[in-house]
């Protein structure tokens, strides 16, 4: 019998036995969604939806952007994957090196091990080039011609960016990571904070506030004078003070770069309380200190006529010539039941010849003037002072750290720093690294020009502190690899850094994707459930069942317009 | 995973239907899609897979285009919801098996109807010799 049937006509079957399966798989999804979703079929709601002309160019205008969302995600997520190659490598290098210390491994074997990772980092970096564009390769060329991305978010045009050109281009190479030249012994920096670092600073080295006294009435002039804060504490129990042993001393000195000049420390001091006024944004400054409790307090104040004035409750301020020139201003600011001074405030006039006798020493004020951080803003050099200068040093080392250098104070009060490429034989090139509110200068070794560390802080009265020293700066050498590890640690910081700025971008494309979907699913009415974040898969399988039935049934392609276009995603 | 050349070859697709181009373009993404072995691969295969769904959901949406206006609405929807989840998951570790079942579906409904009347084109694909006369 020759019959023709639809059973036997193979092409039909298979599609016949399609269709079942589609609906047998639509009716399994629909049941595991159950309710909640608006997701009508082709029968429920038969042309309630048309797309009219004008949601044609939204469509197509919304597909531009999600094309140029995708673009830039491909981009950071190629970063983002090659960022954590590099961190994979720096964090292996670290762990060889540190083994190495304890294993005895040979400084060959270590720098070997550093050269590899140095290449691997390399590699990495320029690995992460996406259609030209590298958000890790710090600079054009070699491949690489754009280091920013320009994400447009909107079709009306808005957009964002990711990384920078040039210096502001993100670098995770090694020489962007501060990682160049790196061996087992590579060198540290340290500076001698001396051995109170809260108060005492040694010769030619200065705590100062350079940044403070910028413009102004005296910011054309220039001093010469270092004004170095110490303190000492000496026995505190009561009976033990005397006059020349008081429970604890504060001491201003007044140092002058030349020695035996002709300053006149009061005229000296004058300058800089006008200095500090200036900073204080002109509130009058003192120096000095007060005992609260009543009828007892002596105010030490340096006013501008060049006067050391103390107020009531004095107990007697004495001038003493400590011999070379050197005068010395000393006064009871606190006395125990005894009488006995508790604390004392002195001034030292160091080398500037006989303290009172000299006028108009032809003393000037610049912009880049050393202050002790604790004279401005504050009101004494009191313990709290102290902490004021061990919070600008925190807020120095936490700086110089988050800008990829390590940097960190030990018990010695050696301040040691090491990473992103400093200069640790030749001449300082200063150059400024920005990390958060705070700027951070490169320091060098120079054996002229000295080194300069500027730190700008966030907040307070002793933000702006410098720490500038010449001659007191010297590049260690640590045994065993020490000093490259701290430089990978402060490279894997700033790995750090540009991982979280690429991450940002991925939140924000990400934060543009929920915008796009709002968009779509209001052009696309009763699909909305789609972009539903958590049954947004379950629905979408749904709505591919149906589509896939509706496809079955159909005999034209999806796209029907211009099918020819399809081919340009085999190329 | 290394790549022999071959792999991205332009496939032979003359004298291919639109509907058979579609189902070559889905097969590519998916075979993208599930081969990706490396972060790189991985991108590029959710790239492919945002610029097929691009292509498409513009045609679809262009003025011109015949089907149905409830299977329209159907493709647009999903277009977005793939081109959305492609992107994401090129940024966060998301499974790929809802767009490779997307895709999947969206070649078996076209080759449902994809066999073509006599004469069967010369080249024949993997996809389509399974259940073509």
């Amino acid at each position: 019998m020759s019959l023709f049937s639809v059973n036997t006509n193979l092409g039909a079957m298979a599609a016949l036995q399609s269709l079942n399966q589609t609906q047998n798989a639509l009716t399994s999804t629909q049941n595991q969604i159950s309710s909640g979703l608006a997701v009508g079929s082709a029968a429920d709601n038969p042309a309630i939806y048309a797309i009219t002309q004008a949601m044609n160019g939204q469509i197509s205008g919304l597909a531009a952007v999600q094309s140029n969302l995708s673009f830039g995600a491909q981009v950071v997520g190629t970063a983002s994957s090659s960022a954590a190659s590099i961190s994979s490598t720096l964090n292996a290098l670290q762990n060889t090196l540190t083994l190495g210390q304890t294993q005895g491994l040979s400084q060959t074997q270590m720098n070997n091990s550093i050269t590899a990772a140095m290449q691997q980092v390399d590699t990495f970096a320029n690995a992460a080039t996406f259609n030209g564009v590298n958000l890790l390769a710090g600079a054009t060329g070699n491949g690489v011609t754009g280091t920013q991305l320009q994400v447009l978010t909107g079709a009306s045009g808005s957009s964002f960016t990711v990384g920078g050109n040039g210096a502001q281009a993100l670098n995770a190479t090694s020489t962007g990571l501060g990682l160049s030249g790196l061996s087992v012994t590579s060198n540290d920096v340290q500076i001698a904070l001396g051995s109170d670092s809260a108060a005492t600073a040694t010769s030619g080295m200065v705590l100062n506030a350079a940044g403070a006294v910028a413009g102004g009435a005296i910011g054309s002039q220039t001093v010469n004078t270092n004004v170095v804060l110490q303190t000492s504490n000496f026995g505190t129990t009561n009976g033990t003070q005397t006059s020349q042993n008081p429970g604890s001393q504060t001491v201003v000195m007044l140092t002058d770069g030349s020695t035996n000049g002709t300053k006149d420390v009061m005229n000296e001091l004058n300058y800089l309380v006008n200095a500090a006024t200036v900073a204080n944004g002109g509130v009058a400054a003192t120096v000095g200190t007060a005992d609260s409790s009543a009828g007892n307090g002596t105010n030490f104040t340096l006013n501008n006529n060049g006067n050391i004035s103390l107020t009531a409750g004095q107990k007697g301020g004495s001038i003493t010539d400590l011999g070379n020139g050197t005068s010395q201003y000393t006064m009871a600011i606190a006395s125990d039941a005894n009488g006995n001074p508790t604390q004392t405030v002195s001034v030292i006039a160091a080398n500037v010849g006989t303290a009172n006798g000299v006028t108009n020493p032809n003393v000037t004020v610049a912009s880049g003037t050393t202050l002790t951080a604790a004279l401005l803003g504050t009101t004494g050099n009191t313990a709290a002072n102290m902490a004021t200068r061990q919070q600008a040093l925190a807020t120095m080392v936490s700086a110089m750290n988050s800008a990829g250098l390590s940097a960190s104070i030990d018990t010695n009060n050696n301040l040691t720093i090491s990473g992103n490429n400093i200069n640790t034989t030749g001449s300082a090139t200063p150059n400024s690294y920005n990390a958060a509110s705070v700027s951070v200068n490169e320091i060098g070794l120079s054996s002229s020009s000295g080194v300069n560390l500027s730190v700008t802080g966030t907040g307070g009265k002793a933000a702006a502190n410098t720490i500038s020293a010449t001659g007191s700066l010297y590049g260690v050498q640590q045994s065993n690899a020490t000093a490259a590890i701290s430089n990978i640690t402060a490279a894997i910081t700033k790995l750090g850094t540009i991982s979280s700025k690429l991450g940002t971008s991925s939140n924000e494309i990400t934060g543009m994707q929920s915008f796009t979907s709002t968009l779509s699913s209001a052009l696309t009415a009763g699909v909305g459930a789609l972009t539903d974040a958590d049954m947004a898969t379950e629905s979408a399988k749904l709505t591919s069942l149906q589509t896939k039935q509706q496809l079955g049934i159909q005999a034209l392609s999806i796209a029907n317009q211009q099918p020819q276009a399809l081919l340009k995603l085999f190329g | 995973m290394q790549r022999t050349a071959s792999y991205f070859r332009t496939p032979q697709i003359g004298g291919a239907t639109p509907r058979e181009t579609e189902i070559l373009a889905f097969g590519l993404c998916n075979d993208r899609l599930t081969r990706a072995a490396t972060p790189r691969e991985r991108i590029e295969a959710l790239g492919k897979t945002q610029e097929l769904w691009s292509l498409l959901v513009t045609d679809v949406g262009s003025e011109g285009n015949a089907l149905p206006d409830d299977l329209k609405k159907n493709l647009i929807g999903l277009g977005f919801w793939a081109m959305q989840y492609a992107t994401r998951a090129i940024l966060k570790e998301l499974p790929l098996q809802p767009l490779i079942d997307l895709h999947r579906d969206m070649i078996d409904g076209l080759r449902a109807q994809a066999a073509p009347p006599v004469p069967v084109p010369a080249e024949p694909w993997s996809e389509r010799s399974s259940i073509s006369a």
